[in-house]
């Protein structure tokens, strides 16, 4: 048995005495060359002493508190013994050591834990939101393993990876889309990316028509001679101060009429009822060339004259044209007016495009038409101006007695404009 | 107005000023600073040219006979915001001196700093020309113990490093009669007088401080009769309007300095012809008194005194005159061509800079750089051999091998010579380098860090310590202005040092002893700021510090400079770790955890908690926090898109803020949690352990942190 000491070297002093402070191992502990084995306090600050030698701890001489002089035997060591199990050091004071009971190693596998919680699925970090939009990604498709359900980065990492989750085209237009897209592939063409407006135009139709509500278009005729004598006689009045006097504005005036006839055709849907609005807030659509189409909303329609109405939609249309509609401009609208004769057609039936409406007006072009009237018994032939107009209608909301009765009233509001018969 | 008697006895000490001064260059030069005055006054304030203007007027004639005398090459002067007369004797040129308040491209500052504050190298190819001015300080009563450190440092170069070219050198500080109540001023009387340094201490006393008078200031209202009784302070006292009294106690005081007896305290009344400046109209002084000062006006009685002495004739004044305000309407022509300073450039010299070839565009005064000094070899690898130290004495070592191979290291502070520091970071460096390189200071931080300047800007090296963080506050004010030096002089002064600070708790925490509240210096522009974690950091960045050409703090947390976690063996007399570079301890792909000082601890005992396999926490010590390393940490969360940090500093505004605020701007797209920060509360440290305990973030605390993180 060959033993080594273990004690303070006089150089290794810093300050001026040094007590023991706390012995690192036990008797009998195995230890390593180099490895601290006991604290000492000086006057200045603490240091350690380091094994000497590989070995046995053998025995302890000097306790915590005692006085270390340099030179002086603090333990033994036993070298001729090997180590071979495994020694448990003590971890500095500096933290609490303890594990509490409650806290857990990560698990590897998340999801096998996860609960029912899906709180926080649309809280989604501004990495996730990146990668979903790079790649394409449709996020209803995917598992959430963050807290309360979040999708996390490393979620859709997986989803990368693994090729999941990509968005495809809508089912409906499916395989005949494939089978023209394959049997038009070898013809010359270019591709025109689709504008956001686009995009939105598309989605609202295919909702609104195949998705929500059944149609049903009904057409009548209008004779606007009336209104062309107003405006006639009327518009420079309006010019001077400053506002256009247009068909539209007559338009507005006579829906408001109707809709005090019928007023199940100023309502939304619900599936347990009609919910019918006392405000009438009509929507004009208004082309923007190629750009494509915008409604900005006419509001309380029912409490303006006919100068008021010609007043906002004057406003409306020069804000469109400078492309300075606000979303305000286009919110709250109850019923639509879309008049796709200026650009020429004779006759349409107009898609509800602001869900949740029930209805649409489209208003036709103007023409002059030969028309038959009865004049004291004889059959005689009159040119009149006259103008299909067309009102689509939710048939979940309304039927055609409705409908046919709101156009009736419109139709005799201007047909009857200034009391004069027509 | 009197007349001046011609010189009838021969009164040596008279005859010797009367031929110490080149009199017709006194009078142009006291003629030209009036005339700078009146045109200033009349043209240039009323155009709106020039603000915070400040006439000389009354002052002049004893500071040009002064400055005329102050010529070693080894002599360095600190003047205030009515010292120009004083520094065109030194030799500046009269476009510079114009140009200044201009705020033009060029002259003092690049149109950065007012234009009082002026600065003055003096430097020709490479070598002192005269003395220098150190660059002002608008703060009244910092510019005295940057003195006496200068003072120490001639001493220093003429004894310990034999340059015998500083025999005769001294050092001056010139004030009015109210800056001697100001805390500096009396730092340094007790520093230059114990030690009985070279110091020359000008007062110019015109009886008032703006609008305070001196009876206000001190009882009997006379401050400088209130030291007749300091020992080891030689007091001269006089007229500084009589051209014979002024020139001859003048000459007086600079002999003595010279000479190498010690300090002397010089005061000269002189009146104040004008307002504070250029906006007072000076109504809380009475017609009468207004009267009688305007009767003690220098310039007539130094004309008078020239006549009378043969030294000029009328037709002689004439000319001077004459050619004083052409060559000063002549300077002011130029002055105003001179371009206006470029906004693109405002940003430039806040620290070092090199140019466009990797080389550094050293400062025209200051620090090692100057003295082109050539360090050792060194390198960032560390070569640990041998038992673990203690953080402390490893930074005693790297002190220890920094002072053998350059003489210019000096280490200095409360308790740190015989007794070796109150924490032992110095001992044994007191008997190994003596006295004049490793001593006690006075109970004075705000002097303390003052002489720092004033050595560093000799070419020496000061490694001063503040005893605890906390007491760096006296202090403020010369760390402050030691830190926008460089920018506010457009690179011409520089004064690197290294302050040692403790901090941080310790066994116990308290709010005198405990403070950390680093990020201070984070926030104050040109320093640098580091904050080692173990003792092999510790050395690399002392190192670093040593031969850096820009001031640091060097951080020493009282808690790690003897615990167990943060020995390390020594890495190498030539290790160093350079600022701006953290360290990644940990490699982890979910989380980044930044941390630094005594947190780096736990934040490893607690990734080891939660993450024994080591794959999901990367720990990065950023152990450098002016310049931090961005590019480190941005790449980390980059990687891991979540980050921790965790710092023992308060929470609002701490350094946490500043990297979170970061990392928001820099990789907002590549976050997936908040950026969260684990701190103290918004309290100074608590004494009571349990207190303590609570207060600062614990392992458990930083692993529920991190864990919460990862869970998001």
């Amino acid at each position: 048995m060959s033993i080594e000491n273990l004690s303070l070297a006089a150089e290794q002093l810093e300050g001026t005495q040094a007590t023991l402070s706390l012995w690192l191992f036990k008797e009998g502990d195995s230890i390593k060359e180099g490895e601290p084995v006991v604290e000492l306090e000086t006057d200045k600050v603490a240091i350690e002493i380091v094994a000497p030698c590989d070995g046995v701890l053998q025995k302890i001489m000097m306790q915590s508190g005692d006085k270390v002089e340099p030179e002086a035997i603090m333990a033994t060591i036993d070298t001729s013994l090997a180590q071979s199990k495994e020694v448990s050091t003590i971890l500095s004071s500096a933290g609490n050591e303890s594990v509490p009971a409650t806290m857990q190693h990560l698990s590897a596998d998340n999801s096998a834990e996860a609960s029912n919680d899906q709180s926080c699925r649309h809280l989604m970090g501004p990495a996730v939101r990146k990668l979903v939009a790079e790649h394409n990604l449709d996020i209803q498709q995917m598992q959430g393993s963050g807290r309360g359900g979040r999708i996390t980065r490393e979620d859709v990492l997986t989803c990368i990876a693994s090729g999941r989750a990509v968005k495809t085209e809508l089912s409906h237009s499916g395989s005949a889309t494939l089978s023209t897209a394959a049997a038009m592939g070898d013809l010359a063409s270019r591709r025109i990316p689709h504008s956001s407006m686009r995009r939105a135009i598309g989605k609202h139709m295919v909702e609104s028509l195949m998705e929500k509500a059944p149609h049903v278009t009904s057409v009548f005729e209008m004779d606007m001679s009336n209104i062309i004598e107003h405006r006639k006689w009327h518009k420079q009045e309006f010019a001077d101060k400053g506002v256009k006097l247009t068909f539209t504005a007559y338009f507005l005036a006579a829906c408001v009429k109707a809709m005090e006839a019928v007023p199940d055709m100023n309502a939304q849907f619900h599936e347990d009822a009609l919910e019918i609005f006392q405000s009438i807030n009509i929507g004009v659509g208004t082309a923007l060339g190629d750009k494509g189409l915008v409604v900005p909303v006419v509001k309380n329609v029912q409490a303006m004259e006919l100068f008021d109405i010609a007043q906002a939609l004057h406003g409306q249309t020069m804000r469109a044209r400078d492309s300075k509609l606000t979303p305000f401009d286009m919110k709250g609208g109850t019923f639509t007016i879309s008049n796709h004769g200026v650009s020429g057609s004779l006759m349409a039936a107009p898609i509800i495009i602001n869900q949740p409406q029930v209805a649409i007006l489209g208003v036709g072009k103007m023409e002059k038409r030969v028309e038959v009237v009865e004049i004291d018994g004889k059959d005689e032939m009159r040119i009149r101006p006259k103008c299909y107009v067309s009102l689509s209608i939710d048939h979940r909301a309304v039927d055609a007695f409705q409908t046919n009765a709101w156009l009736s009233v419109f139709v005799e509001t201007i047909e009857k404009w200034g009391g004069i018969e027509v | 107005m009197p007349t001046i008697a011609p010189l009838l006895n021969s009164d040596e000490k008279q005859k010797s000023a009367l031929e110490a001064f080149d009199w017709p260059h006194i009078a142009h030069l006291v003629l030209a600073s009036r005339a700078m005055d009146t045109i200033e006054e009349q043209e240039l304030v009323p155009q709106k040219l020039v603000f915070n203007q400040f006439s000389a007027r009354g002052h002049d004639l004893a500071q040009v006979l002064l400055g005329s005398l102050v010529n070693h090459r080894h002599d360095g002067a600190t003047g205030y915001y009515r010292s120009r007369p004083f520094v065109l004797a030194l030799g500046l040129d009269f476009v510079d001196a114009l140009a200044g308040p201009l705020a033009r491209s060029g002259g003092y500052s690049d149109g950065r700093d007012i234009g009082v504050v002026c600065n003055y190298p003096n430097m020709r190819n490479g070598e002192s020309h005269g003395a220098t001015l150190f660059p002002m300080c608008g703060g009244v009563g910092s510019q005295y113990s940057p003195i006496s450190g200068w003072a120490q440092s001639v001493v220093y170069h003429r004894d310990e490093l034999n340059d015998q070219s500083y025999d005769g050198a001294l050092g001056l500080s010139m004030g009015g009669d109210s800056s001697m109540s100001t805390s500096g001023f009396w730092a340094a009387l007790n520093i230059s007088t114990t030690n009985d340094l070279p110091h020359l201490f000008y007062i110019e006393d015109n009886g008032y401080g703006i609008s305070v008078p001196q009876e206000v200031q001190t009882p009997g209202g006379d401050q400088v009769a209130n030291l007749a009784a300091y020992k080891q302070l030689h007091i001269i006292d006089g007229d500084g309007t009589d051209p014979l009294e002024a020139a001859t106690k003048i000459k007086a005081a600079v002999d003595y300095v010279r000479s190498g007896k010690g300090t002397c305290l010089l005061r000269l009344r002189v009146p104040r012809l004008c307002g504070h400046t250029f906006q007072d109209t000076q109504t809380y002084k009475p017609a009468e008194m207004i009267e009688s000062e305007l009767a003690q006006d220098p310039l007539p009685k130094l004309k008078q005194f020239m006549l009378a002495n043969g030294l000029v004739s009328e037709t002689h004044w004439a000319q001077i005159e004459e050619r004083a305000d052409a060559k000063v309407r002549h300077a002011v022509d130029e002055a105003m061509h001179r371009p206006q300073p470029d906004p693109a450039t405002i940003t430039r010299y806040v620290y070092s800079e090199n140019d466009a070839a990797g080389q550094p565009i050293v400062q025209t005064r200051g620090g090692l750089a100057t003295c082109d000094h050539q360090f050792p070899a060194s390198d960032e690898e560390p070569k640990p051999e041998g038992r673990r130290l203690n953080m402390l004495a490893a930074i005693r070592q790297t002190l220890d091998v920094e002072m053998q191979s350059n003489p210019k290291v000096l280490v200095f502070g409360e308790d740190v010579g015989p007794k070796g520091g109150v924490h032992g970071a110095t001992l044994g460096l007191h008997e190994k380098y003596g006295q004049q390189r490793v001593f006690d200071t006075s109970l004075s931080e705000e002097g303390i860090i003052g002489r720092s300047v004033g050595m560093a800007l000799s070419g020496l090296m000061p490694v001063p310590e503040i005893q605890f963080r906390k007491y760096a506050e006296p202090a403020a004010e010369q760390l402050t202005d030691t830190g926008i030096m460089r920018w506010r002089t457009a690179n011409k002064f520089a004064a690197p040092m290294v302050v040692r600070v403790p901090g941080g708790f310790a066994r116990r925490g308290d709010p005198w002893h405990s403070m950390s509240d680093e990020v201070e210096w984070a926030h104050k522009v040109g320093w640098q700021l580091v904050m080692p974690s173990n003792a092999e950091d510790a050395v690399g960045l002392m190192r670093a510090a040593l031969r850096s050409n820009n001031p640091t703090i060097f951080f020493e947390h009282r808690a790690l400079i003897d615990n167990s976690w943060a020995r390390r063996p020594y890495p190498g007399d030539d290790f160093i770790v350079p600022f701006g570079k953290a360290k990644i301890l940990r490699q982890g792909d979910k989380i980044t955890v930044v941390t630094w000082g005594a947190m780096v601890e736990r934040c490893e005992l607690a990734a080891e908690k939660i993450d024994p396999e080591g794959a999901t926490i990367e720990i990065i010590d950023l152990r450098s926090i002016q310049p931090w390393d961005k590019d480190a940490i941005l790449t980390s969360v980059r990687k891991t898109s979540r980050c921790l940090i965790v710092h023992e500093d308060n929470k609002t505004a701490g350094f946490g803020a500043e990297i979170s605020a970061t990392l928001s701007d820099e990789c907002f797209f590549d976050l997936d949690a908040p950026i969260r920060r684990l701190t103290m509360p918004d309290i100074p440290s608590p004494h009571n352990i349990h207190l303590l305990e609570a207060a600062v973030p614990g392992v458990d605390d930083i692993a529920a942190a991190m864990t919460d993180l990862l869970e998001v």
